[in-house]
């Protein structure tokens, strides 16, 4: 069997490979045509076919690799609506779940061809705090499970905060994940109306290798301090062991749209860029260290006696105090038009997992509110909390218990 | 946990397929599977006294020609099998015939099974019991009922025609002019 890189470069490689038979350059070139477009129609469709596990303990797109795009929708629920209806809607979505996500178009897709494959769809859904108040469940939400309370340094708008309902939509392919997007709206038309859709992304598949850290619109890699996927750790952090069981194997979600003001962090030089950080920009290492993995030296000081992490370092201000102070982020980027400024608006859709976000994140938003030089250049203008259900096996249907 | 539905909705082809899971819907019968079924829902209107249509994708793995006559729901007093011919549906006489072998689409705007006199509304996400009748050759039996245990209620726009009352022309077709 010819393995891709033999069809890419097709008879080149048998001179490279020490072979002795001399072809003309003609011949060559026209090989390497012929091979590459082999492997071009070859490798057309393996995105398509690439799928993430929708079933088990947890719910997809929280414990993996950031996907190209996303979308974050928030619904309320509409008047009347009740938990029996509730139940309703999670049926038609676990049956969309199952089904997208394993490649299928969804039943009764009226473009069911626009779905060419699931390109690592996934599909999480969650509640936030008004809809357990709509609906009188108050009893069964996660400890602690509240709205986030408003920081001196936010200038919320009332379009990008709250809702009853997220659904969390991400997946290789921009086409297919608004195909998605755009399914599971008509199939929630019944029940609730679309509150907000922020958009977001990071790099497409095959730009920069596997397990690279992604960079943020500001030019950091973002992302390096983070409980690691699959380790006990990270279950630890984000996954929430008990509770109700709809939330046992859930998580909670704050949400928070952050706004760059790129165009003055444009004047900074790359010195002081890294400064507000703590990490260098190339690499994302620690001030005074090599390698984005090197450990983080708080104390180091630099021969004028002057901390080489600077005392109003990002990432000394939102370092943990205490074991209790660590959660997940996994940010995507969005760029959008500010209509009244006639300018590009950029910035994060920055996302914290934790089991309990009032132990987690809380402390360290609120020292972050409190100073944090980065303020200077970014600004929360949209906040919401989810609740994030137990995943499910097949035959189940999400967060059954809640609405049963 | 086990769910108190013990759902195998829509994904019977797509666990099939991918878990390699043969759920409860079609290890009833190896000879005729019905996958994909759905019901169409009213979003929030009273369908009582009224109808709707059902669509699925049929496959006969018989080695003779199979036929669906009807069937029966706790949702509907009468389930009959129906086409649409120039945008009027009608029952179909004689009942949808498969070929060894093949599939039928029931779709909307074209073969389907009707739900009449329903009892109970069949909303978004409503899940709908519902047994197939169909004659051939099952062995040594000449009929064969197939259980679908969970039948979705979704709406959908496909198709333009309106499932109530019958017969009716397609609306669609007029308001595109
Ligand atoms: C637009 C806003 C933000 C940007 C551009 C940003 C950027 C970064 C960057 C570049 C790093 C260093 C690399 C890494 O470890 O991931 C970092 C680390 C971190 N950030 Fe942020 N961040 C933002 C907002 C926030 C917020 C709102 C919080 C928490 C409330 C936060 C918490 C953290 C934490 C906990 C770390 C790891 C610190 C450590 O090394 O222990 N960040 N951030
Ligand atoms: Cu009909």
């Amino acid at each position: 069997m010819l393995t891709r890189r033999q069809i890419l470069f097709g008879s080149i490689a048998t001179v490279g490979a020490g072979a002795t038979s001399i072809i003309s350059g003609a011949d060559a070139a026209n090989a390497y045509r012929e091979g590459f477009a082999a492997a071009q129609k070859l490798a057309g469709s393996k995105l398509a076919k690439s799928k993430l596990t929708w079933h088990g303990k947890h719910q997809a797109g929280i414990e993996s690799r950031a996907q190209a795009h996303t979308n974050f929708v928030a619904l309320n629920i509409l008047p009347n609506i009740t938990a029996d209806d509730m139940l309703r809607w999670m049926v038609l979505l676990t049956d969309n779940i199952s089904t997208m996500c394993a490649g299928i178009p969804a039943l009764a897709d009226p473009q069911p061809d626009v779905f060419v494959g699931a390109a690592n769809l996934s599909i999480t859904v969650g509640f936030g705090p008004s809809l357990f108040k709509k609906l009188k469940l108050e009893s069964n939400q996660p400890a602690s499970f509240d709205a986030i309370p408003k920081f001196s340094i936010d200038e919320l708008q009332s379009e990008y905060c709250d809702g009853d309902v997220l659904l969390h939509i991400a997946a290789d392919d921009l086409q297919i994940m608004n195909h998605v997007t755009r399914t599971l709206i008509s199939d929630s038309k019944s029940f609730a109306k679309m509150h907000w859709l922020q958009n977001g992304f990071t790099n497409a598949v095959g730009t920069v290798p596997e397990g690279v850290t992604q960079r943020n619109l500001m030019g950091q890699v973002d992302g390096t301090d983070n409980p690691e996927l699959g380790t006990e750790n990270f279950a630890q952090r984000v996954w929430i062991d008990d509770g109700p069981a709809w939330i046992v194997g859930g998580t909670q979600l704050a949400l928070r749209r952050i706004r760059m003001n790129l165009n003055t962090w444009d004047l900074l030089g790359r010195t002081e860029k890294e400064a507000v950080i703590g990490r260098h920009l190339d690499t994302g290492a620690p001030l005074g260290k090599t390698n984005e993995r090197d450990a983080i030296d708080f104390e180091a000081v630099d021969d004028r006696g002057l901390k080489v992490i600077p005392e109003f370092a990002h990432i000394r201000r939102a370092a943990s105090q205490n074991l209790d102070e660590i959660f997940f982020r996994r940010p995507f980027n969005y760029q959008v038009l500010d209509a009244s400024a006639g300018q590009l608006e950029a910035g994060l859709l920055w996302t914290a997992y934790a089991r309990d976000l009032s132990k987690q994140y809380l402390p360290v938003q609120r020292r972050l509110a409190q100073f944090d030089l980065l303020n200077k250049w970014t600004t929360p203008i949209g906040s919401a909390t989810f609740a994030i259900a137990r995943g499910i096996d097949p035959g189940e249907i999400i967060a059954e218990e809640l609405f049963s | 946990m086990r769910s108190k539905f013990a759902v195998a909705l829509s994904l019977v082809a797509a666990m099939t397929i991918s878990l390699g899971i043969t759920p409860a819907a079609t290890a009833a019968t190896n000879d005729v599977v019905v996958t994909r079924a759905w019901v169409r829902s009213a979003a929030n209107a009273d369908q009582a006294m009224m109808m709707t249509g059902v669509f699925a994708k049929i496959t006969n793995r018989t080695s003779k020609t199979v036929t669906l006559t009807g069937g029966t729901t706790s949702f509907a007093g009468v389930v009959e099998v129906h086409q649409v011919v120039d945008g009027v549906m009608a029952k179909k006489n004689g009942g949808i015939k498969i070929a060894p072998g093949k599939s039928v689409m029931l779709q909307p705007g074209g073969l389907h099974v009707m739900l009449l006199n329903l009892k109970k509304k069949i909303l978004p996400g409503t899940l709908v019991d519902l047994k197939l009748t169909f004659t051939g050759t099952f062995g040594t039996a000449k009929s064969k009922v197939v259980t679908i245990k969970n039948l979705i209620g979704k709406i959908s726009a496909a198709g333009g025609e309106s499932y109530s009352p019958s017969p009716m022309p397609m609306p669609s077709m007029s308001a595109t002019k």
